[in-house]
């Protein structure tokens, strides 16, 4: 009960800043740069190009992660409201996991910009009407 | 149900020594802890609220060992902070409902009932979907004693609860914590006397870690009828006086420095006999004219 209640609690908290949005967002758009740059030649989807994009994306990523996590793990020192959550009956692993859990599946979804731009990638390149005769055409090559 | 401390000491790391044998008995109702800052209030408050450990002595509240059962004193206890602050980003509404579950308060229309109910209390149901960003100093002290009485707390340690309230936020407070020591151990630690004098039944006075005076603010004032004396005194001649009586407080008073001594009969012509309050109580103890500094004085040099 707590362990959830401290996961919903920091999900729904940092879910509604802008900042988790603007780093989701970031993300997109330079996935789909990436993507769209690496897809010049027709090769949108070869796994080559997506790990590439993902590698690099990542690295952006890596910027991003502790800003989600630290601010989880610190921010009851930082805002100092630690004595009154200290003083509370729970037990370490809630509070450290429900934390954890919630930073870990916010970070996921933030990186789940990336897979996502393959879409609006592949259908921006291959436009209708000519979308399957085209598409096809490039991926053959 | 009463709280037992027994000899708690407590030394940091830099050498300063906060507690030296620090042993009280908190009955049921409001205790207050009065002393100056860095007295060492604070630092057993969070003792008392097992966020600190001390180096030795023992703390028992009824049938619990505090520094031993943590869980058990964390379900029955209140705590208010000296200096807390809150997640800026959640209205008053949402954060107390997160303390409630953390409390163990279970289901959600339970909750939604103690919720309603501390917020009217605390007077701030009205800016309840007000962002805690935007509250002031009083409105956020009085979240923090809303999250503090969650749960119907059988322990209430408060620590400089009044310090930056306005006039009337403090009279809210006290008269909140007031009713709430019919039914629990209050234990409320101040640097202000009124705070003590208006609310509570018994007190002690610390300095320096160690416990001067325990007793009932009544009695420590009655006890001291006829021995303070009070006289206008000029900035030049006020060091004289300190050397030749036993000055406790100097204070002023429309624009005049009035001293207060301390003296079993009168100290001299110019002294009139003065009504003694808590005020004076907390001064002689402090200055070892009454309690356990003037036990450990040797009487040679004492006026």
């Amino acid at each position: 009960m707590k362990f959830r209640e401290i996961f919903r609690f920091e999900f729904v908290y940092q879910a509604r800043r802008v900042r988790t949005w603007l780093y989701f967002a970031v993300l997109f758009a330079v996935a789909y740069g990436l993507n769209r740059t690496s897809g010049r030649d027709g090769l949108v989807i070869s796994p080559f190009e997506v790990a590439l994009d993902t590698v690099l994306t990542g690295l952006l990523w890596v910027w991003m992660a502790p800003a989600v996590a630290g601010s989880a793990a610190a921010r009851d020192v930082q805002t100092r409201m630690y004595p009154l959550i200290y003083a509370a009956p729970i037990s370490k692993a809630d509070y450290l996991g429900g934390r954890f859990l919630a930073a870990f599946v916010l970070n996921a979804l933030i990186l789940a910009a990336l897979p996502y731009t393959s879409v609006p990638t592949v259908f921006s390149l291959c436009r209708p009407p000519s979308l399957s005769r085209q598409c096809s055409f490039r991926w053959q090559r | 149900m009463t709280l037992q401390i027994r000899g708690i000491s407590k030394t940091y790391p830099n050498g300063v020594q906060a507690l030296k044998d620090v042993a009280l008995t908190i009955p049921k109702g409001m205790y207050g802890l009065l002393g100056p800052n860095g007295a060492g209030k604070s630092t057993l408050m969070r003792i008392l609220a097992t966020l600190q450990e001390p180096d030795g002595g023992s703390v028992q509240l009824g049938e619990i060992d505090v520094l031993k059962q943590k869980d058990e004193v964390r379900q029955t206890l209140g705590y208010l902070p000296q200096e807390f602050g809150v997640y800026p980003k959640v209205n008053a509404e949402e954060l107390l409902d997160y303390f409630a579950v953390l409390k163990g308060v279970g289901s959600r229309r339970a909750r939604q009932g103690v919720v309603e109910s501390l917020l009217r209390k605390t007077n701030l149901w009205d800016v309840r979907e007000q962002k805690l960003s935007g509250y002031s100093g009083g409105m956020r002290q009085r979240f923090g004693v809303a999250v503090a009485l969650l749960g119907n707390p059988k322990l209430m340690i408060v620590d400089e609860p009044t310090a930056g309230l306005d006039p009337a936020e403090r009279v809210r407070f006290l008269n909140l914590l007031s009713e709430l020591g019919e039914a629990s151990v209050v234990l409320l630690s101040t640097h202000i006397v009124e705070d003590v004098s208006e609310l509570c039944t018994r007190m002690a006075i610390i300095d320096k870690g160690e416990i001067l005076l325990e007793a009932e603010p009544l009695r420590a004032i009655d006890e001291l009828q006829g021995r303070i004396w009070s006289c206008e005194v000029s900035r030049e001649a006020q060091d004289d006086l300190e050397r030749g009586h036993a000055v406790i407080s100097t204070k002023l008073y429309a624009g005049r420095t009035v001293a207060h001594v301390y003296c079993d009969s009168t100290p001299g012509p110019a002294f009139e006999p003065a009504k003694p309050d808590l005020e004076d109580v907390y001064f002689s103890a402090v200055t070892g004219r009454i309690g356990r500094r003037r036990e450990h004085q040797r009487p040679e040099g004492r006026p």
